[in-house]
């Protein structure tokens, strides 16, 4: 998968913390975050409630 | 909750995935970007940050440049000034430029240092031209940004070749900065000769200076740069696939990583090895990515109107005087020039019908034919905008 956008690059980040995490943890909190902009050393990602 | 629980797997995860220890910044609902995103930066973080010395991979084509590079960032006396690095897009001559800034900020965190694109300077001059002409701020701050310094690199000054004022402003920047002992460092894509229409007084100034050039990098620095990459980012890539990524991407450090990134991400989603296919695809993929963008007519109106010294908005406007038509004329055959865009859709974006630009664009061949400096001048600024 070529990584052309934040939203890539958050797929394959996202994948990643699914090994470390339950699909029950996963569901509940990183299914919340999404990635806002990846500037200058800065990795922004929102969080809804 | 969310933050306590799972930034440090976010951050494994980020680290592995892009290779660089960025720590994750999590907000929520109601908290304003802008603000987080200000924060983040005053913690002095920035991309820049990531070029040094250490992760430069140097060989044959670029070991001269280092050296002289290291030198000046190692030395607090000036030994090389100014340092002049030289050579073709995407050999690393930025990378060397801002390991220079780094090893210096590290080594004399006293000195005050500025690592600007010409571009960049060339629009605040603007900015700051008319801003002192509405009376917000005074050409004084500008004076003061650059004129202060202890060490200037500004990247790509080939860029302002043939702009008066900026070349104006530089030269008497670069003199100050001279006199007061202080170092700077340039880089520019060809040797100073082939820049017909830098200032004269620049290109003696410069002379002066040290020449490091770099070329494309030889097939030993390409197979270091793979490793060097692939091993930052946590990858293992078998070393006959190394070598036919090296046989086949020559030139372009960018694109050398770029082929790694892929990898990286095929690893990841994949969890296994990659294969040839897969390295041949990418490689195909990284040439196509990196082909260079067609030239917008907006860019083309920018440098002319830099070249020039009128405004973007005058040169699309009904005024006819003298300068202002030329600038509109010359804007009209550049975009005939390195565009692929019919009379009229170059029209449409001067407001003028198609028989207009073919009028201006045949007269401006006539006029460059006669007229060897603005022939020149206009080639430079084709240049600039293919980034050749």
């Amino acid at each position: 998968m070529p990584v052309n956008s934040l939203e890539d690059l958050w797929q394959l980040i996202c994948e990643e913390c699914k090994t470390k995490v339950t699909d029950v943890a996963f569901d509940m909190f990183f299914t919340r975050l999404k990635p806002v902009i990846l500037d200058n050393g800065a990795f922004v990602i929102s969080c809804y409630n | 909750m969310i933050e306590q629980n799972y930034t440090a797997i976010l951050s494994e995860a980020i680290e592995k995935i892009m290779g660089l220890e960025l720590k994750p910044h999590i907000i929520f609902e109601g908290e304003d970007t802008k603000i987080v995103r200000a924060e983040l930066h005053s913690e002095g973080l920035t991309f820049e940050d990531f070029f040094t010395f250490d992760n430069f991979i140097v060989g044959s084509t670029n070991r001269f440049a280092n050296a002289a590079a290291m030198a000046v960032a190692n030395n607090e006396k000036i030994v090389y000034n100014p340092l002049v690095i030289y050579g073709p897009s995407g050999v690393g001559k930025t990378h060397l430029m801002l390991a220079i800034k780094n090893q210096i900020k590290k080594n004399f965190p006293q000195k005050k240092i500025a690592y600007i694109r010409s571009e960049d300077f060339t629009n605040q001059l603007i900015n700051a031209l008319n801003e002192g002409r509405l009376g917000l701020s005074s050409m004084d701050d500008f004076h003061n940004k650059y004129r202060n310094l202890d060490v200037l690199l500004i990247d790509d000054i080939h860029f302002i070749a043939g702009k008066e004022s900026t070349q104006e402003e530089f030269f008497n920047t670069f003199n100050t900065l001279y006199q007061n002992n202080k170092q700077i460092v340039v880089t520019l894509d060809r040797p100073l000769k082939e820049i017909k229409t830098l200032d004269e007084r620049i290109r003696s100034r410069l002379s002066a200076g040290l020449f490091a050039d770099i070329t494309a990098p030889d097939f030993e620095t390409r197979v270091g740069i793979i490793r060097k990459k692939a091993e930052e980012k946590g990858i293992t890539i078998e070393e006959n696939l190394i070598f036919y990524i090296a046989e086949h991407i020559k030139v372009n450090t960018r694109q050398l990583e770029g082929v790694v990134n892929k990898l990286v991400a095929y690893v990841a989603i994949q969890n296994k090895e990659p294969n040839i296919g897969i390295v041949q695809t990418y490689i195909k993929e990284v040439i196509n990515d990196t082909k260079p963008e067609p030239i917008k007519i907006e860019k083309i109106i920018s440098e002319v109107a830099k070249t020039y010294n009128v405004s973007e908005s005058d040169i699309v406007s009904a005024r006819r005087t003298a300068p202002l038509a030329l600038a509109r004329q010359v804007a009209m055959y550049i975009a005939k020039a390195t565009t692929d865009l019919s009379f009229k859709a170059i029209g449409e974006s001067f407001k003028k019908d198609h028989t207009t630009v073919l009028y201006n664009v045949n007269k401006v061949e006539e006029y460059l034919a006669e007229r060897p400096y603005e022939k020149e001048l206009v080639d430079d600024i084709i240049k600039n905008l293919k980034g050749e």
